[in-house]
């Protein structure tokens, strides 16, 4: 079991994922071409092509163009080059060069990548060549710019587990010890009637009545009042999420709203100032109340106490990504790494959002009740959220609890993933576009780094759910809110990313991961412990490759199976040495199984 | 005996020092400990010891600090730190002290409490040892090795090569099957009073003294030829740290032996200590300004100082046990009949220098795949080093990116990726002592200690199938020293060199979270939403 797998550890996930490793149930291969083709794709179109690579130089090929994906595989086999970019990637697609260009490989395409990197492909420069290839580009790359349907929506795959089971708000709810005589569930939004971006199912404080609901939404952005995301087992201390209160210039205030505030603070019955926490710099949630918004002031919630956590905002951090991709795409920036790095601003901000995490998770440890909100509720406050709760909870340290924290926190609660994406729509420099939810699995990542036994998920996990945020393969990030996706059908139209990684878990899980219940996580935010993610942001670089980290994790797969194949002659020398045994191996009063748990026991 | 050969007698048995772990690092600090420091230590009164830290060292405790590991103190008077310079001290004493130490501690002191004498005599006696030229003579290591019994030197270890002898050289010469010879050109040190007495001329190795010729010059031809040599090395005057660098990093990349404990042991004794590089400097022990180094007429084979590599003097075996790598994989032995050189069908030439020649038909020891690269180390003249142009650095990159391309041999030759994201910080040895930079509970250590209980877990199959095969006993199953934290709570990312009273649960959280982002200030100012129809780009 352990041995299989080794192969398999590569970080390089959309490139194994379609190329190699390919899990039969979900992949038919087209016998004539030799390109892994999914059950549903459908190709389009092919030319043979030059791929100005970065790393090897002008490379001559094919380019094969299907309703998924772009497929180039170089004509040369020593350096056998294959691009395998799913079209959902895409995010930019440019013509360079004319018709009259000069110059050797200047008439092609240009495109930019959401994963980091940029593609440059050179044509011949006569008949129309260029034009069939850009069009049909253009068309699956962008299908909402063009009313044609997601991929997810035409797949035809299929997998041994139902990912879009993963998740129950009931059941998750139920797990954390809800409804109890302090907190009830609410159907209220059973309509979207209360706001339009949260899920149906709510926790709100028992003493709150859905008329108390009512009153509080009109005052909170979006509708998007302070409901319960996570409550400690032990000291009934809660996470409660919401959007900013509209106070507005005139500073407008509402008696509902600070009630309902004073009523989340009651219900542990130990929190002497609810803590709430904006997860915006000071300034701009001042400048907030130009547009309506702003901040809980001090005399409008007495038992309240606000403190600011400096998270900026996606423009910031969409910038910091684009100087990131600057310094390592195509190549890594040689003579002063470190001060590029660093002005970047990338784990700078990095920093900022897991410091807030684990100042949310300091405060309910210590049994102290918290409402997170930043303007909308919906990035930032989505980061803080699910990151404490992580922190805190070991059940979302296993691959099915993670599922649950992303579909919860994430998916259910409303992150706007088709506008900070840009799922399927052409205008690449729509500002509402930002790289929110791959800054927390970059978080998650520096946890699972600063505590490698802790997480039942390796990196390849990880990797896998950022490539498949941009894929459009599967319907689980698809949409910003679940009033859409309801009205889409996406759970019966389309595969979740969970059945493809529940299906073949081993692939997905860390071997060194030791179950550990009891323990918060308190990972140190501190520069000196924070590295850039180089198996992602630098994977397409072949010099860059092997972290120390896989290396040990590969070496470690490679002593299981020693310890197996030990564990297995041992068993059977005490096989044949009983003869007893041996005669009746079945039935003896010692099975194989038996002597390898003893044999385990003694460690 | 020669006055000169003392020094190179002390640095032999003194600063022999380094294995692939931290510990090097601070014996080299650490061992020339000054006798009457060790007699009375400084006990810090602030500190109360609960538990030793995981390595241990029987000759220091957990907040000792040897004398010659003190780099600088400070007197502290109303909040005013001022630099304390040796000699100068009267009668004065600062209320509070402030100890710099090498190893990149820092102790505080307050000296306000103790009887004024007994403050001025530690204080005197502080600066006394720590911070004043002293002789060599005064170097711990000569009082210690009167009084050391030296244990028994485990023969499961392959002894570490001091490179003293000739006979040491043959080995070397023999192991590595290389035509050089040894020349004993400095029998009497007088070509070099830094380098040893034998000195092995190798095409392989960068090469020691490369203008000699066979037997014996005129003693003047050999100075100027030394003189010369050490104008390849413009860098520096005595081309005893560049050299050495150098030279001892190819080895570990080129041989799998020097990537043993004793191998790497032996490396270092053969390219540092009898290399010659100046530890007493560049460590500073002796606190002299000048480089007038006085050298002790000591009697050369009559003092037994012990060595570094004698571990057992400072560490419990079980300690020990923390210098192995538990990811290590031994060279396989296989029949040599069944192993071929993985050689792809359409290589790509290297275009390095000599490259194009045909490979030797003799085999060495060493792979196939690091012909190229020996050839590049010995073709090149020392002189072409220096000045490398940007086509030799590109030559190196595209030998990098063909050795890449191949699968890994860990008995192979290894080259370490040079790119910025690859090299980092070695933060278990240099943050070590910040209980704030420490993570609780993480670490990779934490992996580390699944890989030495799987391993240990193996070896303890191994025995019992040997056992049941053999039907006879098996020898005690060497449990690692990691096995003996069970839970993950325990250890820290300062494994295993804090101790764990600094335990606690709260979290660090860091301050000053406001920064100013230059460029992108106005972006920051933005909404973070387009509220309706307001669209800035």
């Amino acid at each position: 079991m352990a041995s299989a797998s080794i192969s398999a550890l590569n970080s390089n996930s959309l490139e194994n994922s379609s190329s190699k490793n390919v899990s039969r149930e979900s992949l038919r291969m087209e016998p004539l071409t030799n390109i892994p083709y999914l059950p549903g794709e459908e190709k389009v179109t092919d030319k043979e092509i030059i791929y100005m690579c970065p790393f090897n130089g002008a490379v001559k090929g094919k380019v094969n163009i299907t309703n998924y994906r772009l497929y180039f595989k170089s004509f040369e086999v020593d350096p056998n080059i294959i691009l395998d970019v799913p079209l959902g990637v895409l995010s930019r697609i440019e013509k360079m060069g004319g018709a009259s260009s000069r110059g050797e490989n200047s008439y092609g395409l240009e495109i930019t990548c959401k994963d980091m990197r940029s593609l440059r492909f050179a044509l011949k420069q006569e008949g129309h060549s260029r034009r069939d290839i850009f069009d049909s580009l253009f068309k699956y790359a962008f299908p909402q710019s063009h009313n044609m349907p997601f991929f997810a929506f035409l797949s035809q795959e299929k997998f041994l587990e139902n990912g879009w089971n993963v998740y129950s708000p009931i059941n998750e709810y139920k797990r954390q010890g809800l409804p109890n005589e302090k907190w009830r569930i609410t159907f209220v939004n059973e309509k979207y009637e209360l706001c339009d971006t949260y899920p149906t199912i709510l926790v709100v404080p028992f003493k709150a009545s859905d008329e108390d609901l009512r009153r509080v939404a009109v005052f909170r952005s979006r509708g998007r009042i302070p409901v319960l995301s996570w409550i400690h087992p032990e000291n009934q201390a809660v996470i409660m999420r919401c959007s900013q209160p509209l106070v507005g210039m005139s500073g407008k205030r509402n008696k509902d709203d600070e009630k309902y505030l004073d009523v989340i603070r009651e219900a542990n019955g130990q929190t002497a100032k609810l803590i709430i926490y904006d997860a915006r710099p000071n300034v701009n949630a001042v400048a907030n109340k130009a547009t309506g918004g702003g901040y809980e002031g001090e005399d409008a919630y007495q038992n309240a106490e606000l403190i600011f956590l400096d998270i900026h905002n996606i423009h910031v951090m969409r910038e910091s990504l684009k100087k990131l991709k600057d310094i390592v795409y195509p190549n890594v920036e040689e003579s002063h790494w470190l001060s590029s790095l660093e002005s970047t601003h990338w784990l700078e901000h990095i920093k900022l959002v897991l410091s807030g995490a684990i100042q949310v998770a300091d405060k309910i440890s210590s049994g102290n009740s918290v409402v997170v909100h930043c303007s909308d509720g919906w990035d930032r406050t989505a980061q803080l959220t699910s990151l404490s709760m992580l922190m805190l909870d070991s059940y979302f340290r296993t691959i099915y609890g993670f599922e649950v924290l992303v579909q919860k926190e994430w998916i259910s609660f409303g992150h706007k993933f088709s506008s900070r994406i840009g799922h399927g729509d052409k205008n690449h420099t729509d500002a509402d576009r930002s790289p929110i939810f791959l800054q927390f699995i970059d978080c998650v990542w520096q946890m699972t780094k600063q505590f490698p036994t802790a997480f039942e998920f390796n990196e390849h996990f990880l990797i896998t759910i950022v490539d498949h945020l941009y894929s459009c393969r599967f319907g689980t990030f698809l949409f910003n809110c679940e009033s859409v996706r309801d009205t889409q059908e996406v759970k019966l139209k389309t595969p979740s990313l969970w059945s493809l990684i529940n299906s073949n878990i081993e692939k997905y899980t860390n071997p060194f991961y030791t179950k550990d219940s009891s323990r918060v996580l308190y990972p140190v935010a501190s520069m000196r412990h924070l590295d850039l993610w180089v198996n992602y942001y630098i994977r397409w670089n072949p010099r860059i490759r092997q972290q120390p980290q896989n290396l040990v994790e590969q070496r470690y797969m490679e002593l299981l199976a020693l310890r197996d194949q030990y564990l297995k002659k041992l068993e059977e020398l005490q096989l044949s040495d009983s003869p007893r045994i041996s005669n009746n191996s079945a039935n003896s009063p010692v099975s194989p199984t038996q002597i390898v748990h003893q044999i385990q026991t003694q460690f | 005996m020669r006055v000169e050969d003392s020094e190179f007698l002390f640095m032999l048995n003194t600063y022999n020092q380094i294995s692939e772990t931290d510990v090097v690092f601070d014996v080299v600090q650490q061992m020339a400990m000054d006798v009457l420091y060790c007699k009375q230590r400084i006990e810090s009164p602030c500190f109360c010891k609960e538990e030793a830290p995981p390595l241990s060292n029987k000759l220091l405790g957990e907040n000792d600090i040897a004398l010659s590991c003190v780099d600088q103190i400070y007197g502290v008077h109303d909040e005013k730190k001022k630099l304390i310079i040796g000699g100068q001290v009267r009668n004065k004493y600062p209320p509070k002290l402030l100890i710099y130490c090498k190893d990149f501690r820092v102790f505080q002191f307050g000296l306000s409490y103790a009887k004024e004498e007994e403050a001025k005599k530690i204080f005197q006696g502080i600066v006394h040892h720590s911070l004043e030229p002293k002789s060599l003579k005064c170097a711990f290591a000569f009082s210690y090795c009167e009084k050391v019994l030296y244990p028994e030197v485990s023969k499961k270890i392959p002894a570490t090569v001091m490179f003293e002898s000739k006979d040491n050289w043959k080995l070397e010469v023999n192991r590595t099957r290389s035509s050089c010879k040894i020349a004993h050109v400095n029998e009497n040190y007088v070509v070099s009073e830094r380098m040893t007495n034998a000195v092995c001329q190798n095409q392989m190795y960068p090469v020691k003294i490369q203008d000699f010729s066979s037997g014996f010059l005129p003693l003047s031809d050999l100075q100027q030829s030394y003189n010369k040599f050490k104008q390849f090395f413009l860098i520096e005057e005595d081309c005893s740290d560049l050299c050495c660098l150098f030279s001892s990093l190819v080895q570990v990349m080129l041989d799998p032996h020097y990537r043993t404990t004793s191998g790497f042991q032996s490396l270092i004794q053969k390219e540092w200590v009898v290399g010659g590089h100046s530890f007493l400097d560049r460590c500073n022990h002796l606190y002299q300004k000048e480089k007038e180094l006085e050298y002790p007429d000591s009697q050369r084979h009559s003092l037994m100082i012990p060595s570094v590599w004698d571990w057992s003097l400072q560490f419990d075996w079980k300690v020990q046990a923390l210098f192995t790598n538990p990811l290590y994989v031994e060279k396989p032995k296989q029949d040599k009949a069944l192993r071929k050189p993985y050689r792809p069908k359409h290589q790509r030439q290297f275009s390095l220098p000599n490259s194009s020649s045909k490979p030797s038909p003799r085999k060495s020891f060493f792979k196939e795949e690091t012909d190229n690269l020996k050839k590049m180390l010995s073709g090149m003249r020392i002189g072409k080093w220096i000045n490398a142009t940007e086509m030799q650095l590109s030559a190196t990159k595209q030998f990098y990116e063909s050795w890449q391309r191949k699968p890994l041999d860990y008995h192979g030759l290894i080259l370490p990726c040079l790119d910025g994201p690859a090299i980092k910080i070695w933060l278990q040895r240099y943050l070590r002592w910040i209980p704030e930079a420490q993570i609780f509970g993480g670490g990779s250590v934490l992996t580390m200690k699944k890989v030495s209980d799987l391993a240990a877990e193996i070896e303890d199959l191994k025995n019992e199938m040997e056992k049941m095969a053999h039907d006879m006993h098996a020898g005690n199953t060497t449990k690692l020293f990691f096995s003996s934290f069970h839970a993950p709570t325990r250890l820290s990312s300062s494994f295993p060199f804090a101790s764990l009273r600094t335990w606690s649960m709260r979290p660090f959280i860091p301050t000053s979270i406001v920064q100013s982002l230059g460029s992108v200030s106005n972006l920051a100012e933005k909404e973070d939403e387009d509220t309706e129809g307001v669209v800035v780009f």
